[in-house]
């Protein structure tokens, strides 16, 4: 990479800023190799611990809802990928509570780039990337084989939105609660609660649950349209839900993000710094 | 002296109670985090129920005491390795206390309000909504106290010791991540133990997870009796024994390997 001065910065076009972001992430995580390494192996056995948990309750019994262990396994796969995918982009909003509670959010307010912008570039966690994408890929091909799904174009385009929209979702998800911590000073601990418990619900059948737990996928946090609905409607199960359900998961995505982007811009204009 | 120790965990105890909005998030937390575990059960035994050897109330009741209290038994390793990073340490090591001692009281302080304040409202709203089986006698109710409180110190040593490593290595993210990991699918919590295949109990037995959650569940359910309760409990001290002289051999050369900036 060539020496970036002050002004080459200045004049890149977006795409070529977050790569040179992206490579500067890669190489703080990667200045401890040995220690990057152990990390990765240490999410990647952290997320693979719940899926053995599902592994072994599902060998004990033939079904959960109607479900057999591929299957479950097929909708699990997708909360590790759009995770994945998801966690590169927007580790900014995962550590909000601290870039706001250190000031750096300041440093960024002050940089002639949007704030979203760098804090989707800045510090992006590909360590998690990795991990999580490890064992989506693994559970997407190996339960996808098992179940015996017939990879047409249309169920491709399919799967590929499914996972955009899936991405999109969860980044509304981080961005909306950054924007409460903007407001609020602090809402980690509230979504860190709320998000584990959400992505815990979804890796099971949404229709094993009574309908309040329900209600937190569908309403507060709207992981049943990241990996349940798409998920039914590939194994062609219904569940007794609405058949459109899963088309309208393309459009939750996108709709989300674009309300969180809104809030975002709304939320950083009433932002007053913090300390005083 | 003992004063202190206690003051300690009496401190740490209301430390808790200081910020309550993070009181009402962790009862919460863990009514959904077992509601969800009693909906995955009772699924699975709508599909084949009576075929199992232990009923769902069982099952149940494992989740709502394993589940539930392994949120209150959560370990604070990261803390301890700060100061070792930090240097911090030396501070605690000035003091005339055992710093193990101070440790040990401060995650009994943690525990106790976890237990008291977040644990024990989820566990009556719980038990109120899914029910739960009532102990297998009179004696196995302090029985599975003692027993749980061994389990605690099983977790206790074993984040001591993780927290001890960070003398010799400076992020000890990965390694606590994969305890945690193994804690999860071992420890009986999410599988109880009469739901594990044959190859990994016979692993879990010859391990201190075994001590964990399994040990106090199997004294409560009544799935051990007479003498065999105290092989448990005896099994379940020695592991503390032997964890805590692990830590304390980590703690002895850790504390030759501590430099300091400047020192």
């Amino acid at each position: 990479m060539k020496k970036s001065t002050p002004e080459r910065t200045c004049s890149m076009n977006p795409v070529a800023l977050y790569f040179a972001y992206g490579s500067l992430s890669l190489k703080a995580l990667f200045a401890f190799r040995i220690d990057a390494v152990l990390r990765t192996l240490a999410v990647f056995v952290r997320e693979f611990a719940s899926v053995i948990v599902v592994y072994l309750i599902l060998q004990r019994f033939p079904d959960l809802g109607g479900w057999n262990m591929n299957e479950v396994l097929f909708l699990f796969s997708f909360l590790f990928l759009t995770y994945a995918i998801m966690i590169a982009l927007f580790t900014g909003f995962r550590d909000f509570d601290m870039i706001v509670n250190s000031g750096k959010l300041d440093l960024l307010l002050i940089r002639p780039r949007g704030t979203m912008f760098q804090l989707m570039a800045y510090n992006s966690d590909y360590l998690a990337t990795l991990g999580h994408g490890a064992v989506g890929i693994t559970l997407l091909v190996w339960s996808a084989q098992a179940v015996g799904i017939v990879w047409n174009p249309a169920r491709v385009a399919f799967l590929l939105l499914t996972l955009v929209s899936g991405v999109l979702i969860q980044g509304a998800i981080f961005v909306a609660f950054s924007c409460l911590s903007l407001w609020f000073g602090k809402s980690g601990n509230v979504f860190r609660a709320l998000y584990r418990n959400s992505r815990k619900i979804a890796g099971y059948p949404l229709s094993i649950f009574p309908d309040a737990v329900r209600s937190i996928v569908l309403y507060i946090m709207p992981f049943a349209f990241v990996n349940y609905f798409p998920a039914a409607w590939l194994l062609g199960k219904t569940d007794g839900f609405w058949p459109g359900l899963p088309f309208l998961s393309w459009l939750i995505g996108p709709l989300l993000f674009a309300l969180a982007y809104v809030l975002w811009r709304f939320s950083l204009l009433r932002y007053s710094s913090t300390g005083h | 002296m003992k004063g202190a120790y206690i003051e300690i965990a009496r401190k740490t105890l209301l430390e808790g109670l200081a910020f309550r909005v993070n009181t009402l998030i962790g009862i919460l937390d863990t009514v959904i985090l077992i509601a969800v575990n009693v909906a995955i059960w009772k699924a699975v035994y709508a599909s084949t129920g009576t075929l199992q050897t232990v009923s769902l109330e069982d099952t149940i009741t494992n989740t709502l005491f394993a589940i539930g209290i392994s949120q209150a038994f959560w370990m604070d390793e990261y803390s301890i390795a700060h100061k070792i990073r930090t240097g911090a340490i030396t501070n605690d090591i000035l003091r005339p206390m055992h710093f193990g001692g101070m440790i040990l009281a401060a995650d009994i302080g943690r525990a106790g309000y976890r237990l008291l304040v977040e644990f024990l409202p989820a566990f009556v709203i719980c038990a109120l909504l899914f029910g739960l089986s009532a102990p297998a006698s009179a004696l196995a109710l302090p029985l599975f106290v003692l027993s749980m409180a061994m389990s605690f110190l099983v977790l206790h040593s074993i984040g001591l010791i993780m927290s001890y490593i960070s003398f010799w290595y400076f992020n000890i993210f990965s390694f606590v991540t994969i305890k945690n990991a193994a804690v999860l699918v071992l420890s009986g919590a999410y599988i109880p133990y009469w739901f594990m295949p044959d190859w990994m109990m016979a692993f879990v037995r010859a391990s201190p997870f075994q001590a964990i959650y399994s040990a106090p569940m199997s004294i409560w359910l009544g799935h051990v009796n007479g003498s065999s309760v105290l092989y448990g409990l005896a099994k379940q001290a020695l592991w503390i024994v032997a964890l805590q002289l692990c830590a304390q051999a980590l703690w002895v050369l850790g504390r030759r390997k501590l430099a300091v900036n400047g020192g």
